[in-house]
């Protein structure tokens, strides 16, 4: 085994990986011999770090609508801190990133991050940020860039010890009581399926589309234009989202009943639109109908089909699991109705096995199979990644804490990564590279690692 | 967003430099200053540039939330200042929840906290409790005083600016105890799922779902250990390439076990396919065919894992749909910011919402950056509360838990560097007299402005102001008539009162007269150093600087501004601030006289031009 650290080549050493190896929750994964797999040093609970390893870490998702934040071990976060233009007129932004990194500009991102995490510590959890390791939330999707800088803003402002990142999909998935999930994240920018198996994210297999929050909004807002003629604020496009939306299990039921005019209230004026043309339609749009002629760009499919040629994507053992443990987690995913109404356009999808009515660049990659019963395909509850995330790290903690850490002191929470993005074949053996904590004061230090510790295309040896 | 108020003054701080890959940025040691030197001072003649970020609206801040560190002589805003949290204490009730015993000012302050759970130091863990829907703090009533058989301490919450009644229907909330109504809330807030089945998508309570799933992992972590001494005892030196296969059968050992440890010895009939199996003889088969067992053992863990796994509720979520559906208004599902506002459970209806905790709040203790100097730190002794703050104490229980408000170091900029205001004044000669902020600047026309400087110093001072004779951006032109004046120092305590009174007079005078008949040309008698300076008082000055808009419409008139402040100040002897004994009697004073200069950029926002 070739650990980059540790040339010491003491057993001791060695044992200690041996044992860090097989404890992983996150990565209990079969490696081919040979192949580099590297342990950041991780001191998590190291005794060196004597006083914090009593404080459970504070735990980050930070997404790009909004911020959630608590400290592990909670059932919630203590706060959700959506992003929005403040009194001050700083914050000038809804969202905190574009999906299109190049139309970001990275300083406002910097600053309003920090504003933000500003007030996360010193107003709602009021905590000192050198006092706590940060456990960060991250997409498989998310780019390098954000999480160095999320990393720079921890390290170089709020003093941080360190900054580990975990999937969010495989949290989701813990919160969830699974070993094997399809996790769909239907989050503001991108809506991501990731399939994991065996607690191990097929990171290969990653699908993503752009339906997803902001797409609804856009063609909420556009709705709501065209029945009120006045172009509501951003603010009141969100609220009729979160208040108004609901979504029935098929086009018929909706058109019988619930014709009845919908009451918004738009700048002061009260609007009456039609109920579900206004409240039901964009979400079939948004999330479910497919473009005409099955034109959809590559990311842009429809969720069900997504999560279709996901699962098409995979191996015929692994798939079988995920079938019934689809999970839905992301804001938009709290639409009453959206969830059941997307399993059943997934049952529609798959059982139905006709190809016809699929798009054209899901024809052509989609595997059919064959599935005979519906009632398989299942959907299973989640309380949320970052419910997941404190479950997972604070479970862990106290198991140091009662007695392991002496045995493990190099243990801590780690993560399985990718080394390469090419070839990595469902289930079986692929190289990996475990990222474990990121420490301050290298990650300030040591220029080359900040860059590569988040690339998890650079092979380990170099970051 | 708000817009903004004309004329507005912003101050900007040096350290808004953008986000670079530079080293020096990067330095991590806490004693080297990071941060960019202060602005060049007017002395020297180099050309004086713009910094980047002036711009940048975090950069910007106003006199009164900026810090001046006395140690590097640098105004530090809140993102150069380092804050420890000293005392933790509810708004509501000024209850102290944890306090910085040690007091060292330069340890690391650690506070503990007295919080029975460790999330509960958050919230107030008495009788405050907020309004779910306008967030006003609650009042607690007794239920029927006038009854009085029923006044036996059950009480309800009441809104005092929105009037939301805790007896609500379909709640009916009402607490039978009057104290720690917190806890009953919680408790309340953990039931609202189960009593009601119709209720959102995740129909048992998110809390008890947590803890099961956190006993689960528990269990799989014991499972682990105890594989891992066995694997320790049986494969005492493990080699790295056997610790690849015995990762994966270890693996499966884990689960056997788990499902056999649960079900018994009994139950393990209830498997024939595999015999009883002890987890040595399972590595010794698995030595050979790891892969088949270890496919066989991830089923029997999934079916062990089938009972965590809760599958959404179909009828349930279809039902939920049903009911929004049939919703005709907003009114009946809360905001979401009385959605993101509830810590403990997310409110599907208005009638779900429950009294919100409140959120305790932080004093916090602010260091320099640079220098780790202690620029803010609060008083947290107990002994001041009671005289401090008698209206505090008053409400709360005891004097001794409530927070107090002095604070013991306070460093702030408004002590050291000038506070600026403008006044437009009215010009008859070339622009309208109405107030142009808000009809808006028309362009070529000559504005005129009053800045008045105050200096909050116990020594007279120089300033130079310095600005770009055209904005920026816009290109505007901006002349300051006098960029060299002195302004008086504040010696005495009280403001002179008749001074200011006398400006004021004067400014009433001119807003009718027009600037006609002030002394502002070159050819006026008072010309020489006091050009343009409109009047003086014993520690502030007004001068005057001119606005002419370019043809830029709707675009804004932001000035960027040079303040520099030079002073003499009377520093303690070099030897005596060393403190090596030898005393100040050598020059037969203790103090030296030193020359200092503050300087800092700013930003007047004088208004719009017209569209």
């Amino acid at each position: 085994m070739a650990t980059s650290e540790g040339d010491g080549g003491a057993s001791n050493e060695l044992l200690r990986d041996v044992i860090g190896l097989r404890r992983q929750l996150s990565s209990s994964s079969p490696s081919t011999p040979g192949a580099t797999s590297s342990f950041a040093s991780s001191p998590l609970l190291s005794p060196s770090t004597r006083q914090q390893h009593a404080d459970p870490p504070l735990i980050l998702d930070i997404g790009a609508r909004g911020i959630r934040a608590g400290i592990a071990g909670s059932e919630r976060p203590t706060c959700e801190i959506p992003i929005a233009p403040d009194r001050k007129g700083r914050i000038r932004s809804y969202e905190l990133w574009d999906l299109d990194m190049r139309s970001t500009k990275i300083e406002d991102v910097h600053d309003t991050l920090q504003a933000i995490l500003r007030d996360v510590y010193y107003k709602y959890l009021l905590l000192d940020g050198k006092s706590r390791k940060v456990v960060i939330l991250e997409n498989p999707m998310m780019s390098v860039q954000l999480k160095k800088l999320i990393a720079f803003v921890l390290f170089s402002y709020f003093q941080s010890i360190s900054v580990t990142f975990l999937l969010s999909p495989v949290c989701s998935m813990l919160a969830a009581g699974a070993r094997t999930a399809l996790v769909v994240d239907i989050a503001w920018h991108e809506t991501t399926v990731t399939p994991i198996y065996d607690y191990k994210p097929i990171l290969s297999a990653v699908q993503s589309t752009t339906r997803a929050g902001k797409r609804l909004h856009d063609i909420v807002n556009e709705t709501l234009k065209e029945f009120t003629t006045v172009s509501p604020s951003f603010d009141e496009v969100e609220q009729f989202i979160g208040r108004a939306m609901y979504c029935s299990s098929d086009d018929t039921t909706t058109s019988s009943s619930s014709q009845q005019a919908f009451a918004v209230t738009l700048s002061g004026n009260t609007y009456y639109v039609p109920g579900s043309e206004s409240r039901y339609s964009p979400l079939v749009q948004c999330f479910i109908r497919r473009a005409e002629d099955n034109t959809d760009d590559i990311d842009c499919f429809p969720i069900p089909d997504l999560i279709a040629y996901c699962l098409s994507r995979l191996g015929i053992d692994t798939r079988a699991g995920m079938l019934s443990r689809i999970v839905f987690v992301g804001g938009c995913s709290n639409i009453p109705g959206l969830k059941l109404r997307l399993l059943e356009e997934v049952r529609n999808c798959l059982v139905s096995g006709g190809s016809s009515d699929k798009s054209v660049e899901l024809q052509k990659n989609f595997r059919p199979w064959a599935i005979t019963h519906r009632s398989r395909i299942k959907a299973i509850t989640s309380l949320g990644a970052w419910s997941g995330a404190s479950l997972y790290i604070s479970r862990e903690r106290e198991y140091l804490l009662s007695g392991g850490a002496a045995a493990a002191g190099s243990m801590a929470i780690r993560r399985v990564r990718a080394e390469t993005a090419s070839g990595i074949s469902h289930g079986t053996s692929s190289s990996f590279r475990i990222l474990g904590e990121v420490e301050r004061d290298k990650f300030l230090l040591d220029r080359v690692y900040a860059d590569n510790i988040f690339d998890w295309t650079v092979p380990a040896k170099y970051a | 967003m708000t817009s903004t108020q004309y004329p507005s003054l912003r101050i900007h701080c040096p350290c808004a430099e953008p986000v670079t890959d530079d080293d020096d940025q990067e330095e991590p040691e806490p004693d080297s200053p990071s941060k960019p030197a202060p602005p060049p001072t007017p002395e020297t003649t180099t050309k004086l540039e713009l910094p980047p970020s002036l711009d940048n609206p975090f950069a910007l801040h106003t006199l009164n939330s900026l810090y001046f560190c006395d140690v590097c002589m640098v105004l530090r805003c809140e993102r150069c200042v380092v804050e420890e949290v000293v005392q933790i204490y509810c708004p509501a009730c000024l209850h102290v929840y944890s306090a910085d015993t040690a007091g060292g000012a330069n340890e690391a302050s650690k506070v503990t906290r007295k919080g029975v759970r460790g999330d509960d130091v958050t919230f107030c863990s008495r009788n405050c409790l907020q309004c779910p829907l306008c967030f006003t703090n609650l009042i607690m009533l007794s239920q029927s005083t006038s009854d009085g058989s029923e006044a036996s301490g059950t009480v309800y919450l009441q809104c005092p600016h929105c009037s939301w009644d805790s007896r609500y229907q379909p709640r009916n909330l009402t607490f039978s105890k009057h104290s720690s109504l917190y806890q009953q809330v919680r408790k309340l807030s953990g039931n609202t799922k189960a009593d009601e089945a119709s209720d959102t998508t995740t129909t048992t309570t998110a809390t008890s779902r947590f803890a099961a799933l956190s006993s689960f992992y528990q269990q799989l972590y014991e499972s682990l250990d105890a594989e891992e001494e066995e694997s320790n005892a049986h494969s005492a030196p493990p080699s790295p390439l056997f610790s690849k296969r015995a990762n994966r059968s270890l693996e499966t050992i884990r689960f056997m076990k788990s499902h056999y440890s649960k079900q018994g010895g009994a139950a393990a009939s209830s498997s024939p396919s595999l015999p009883a199996v002890t987890p040595a003889s399972v590595l010794g088969t698995l030595g050979r065919a790891g892969g088949v067992s270890s496919q066989k053992a991830r089923e029997y863990g999934e079916k062990e894992k089938e009972r965590y796994v809760e599958y959404i509720d179909e009828e349930a979520e279809e039902e939920e749909a049903l009911r929004v559906r049939d919703v005709t208004t907003l009114d009946f599902t809360p905001t979401l910011s009385q959605r993101l506002a509830n810590p403990f459970f997310r409110p599907a209806r208005t009638s779900d919402l429950l009294p919100l905790p409140t959120r305790l709040r932080a004093r916090r203790a602010k260091r320099c950056r640079a220098c780790r100097h202690i620029l803010v730190r609060p008083d947290v002794s107990s002994r001041k509360v009671s005289s401090s703050s008698s209206s505090a104490s008053s409400m709360a229980t005891g004097a001794a838990s409530t927070v107090a408000t002095a604070f013991r170091i306070n460093l702030l900029s408004k002590n050291y560097l000038p506070s600026l205001r403008i006044t437009y004044l009215p010009s008859t000669s070339h622009a309208p007299a109405s107030s142009p902020y808000q009809a808006g600047f028309i362009p070529h026309v000559t504005y005129t402005f009053v800045l008045t400087l105050f200096n909050p110093l116990y020594e007279p001072v120089k300033i130079t102001l310095a600005s770009p004779p055209r904005t920026p951006r816009h290109s505007h032109l901006v002349t300051f008539l006098t960029p060299l004046f002195e302004i008086g120092p504040n010696i005495e305590d009280d403001w002179d009162l008749q001074a200011l009174a006398s400006l004021r007079r004067k400014f009433s005078e001119l807003k009718r007269t027009g600037t006609a008949n002030i002394p502002l040309s070159q050819e006026s008698g008072r010309g020489g150093p006091n050009l343009g300076i409109i009047d003086r008082g014993r520690n502030w000055t007004s001068v005057i600087f001119e606005v002419v808009p370019a043809d830029a419409r709707g675009s804004e008139i932001v000035v960027p501004l040079f303040v520099s402040v030079a002073y003499e100040a009377e520093v303690e002897k070099d030897f005596t601030a060393r403190g090596d004994g030898i005393g100040g009697t050598r020059d037969g004073g203790l103090f030296d006289k030193e020359q200092r200069e503050l300087a800092f950029w700013s930003v007047l926002r004088i208004g719009k031009v017209i569209q």
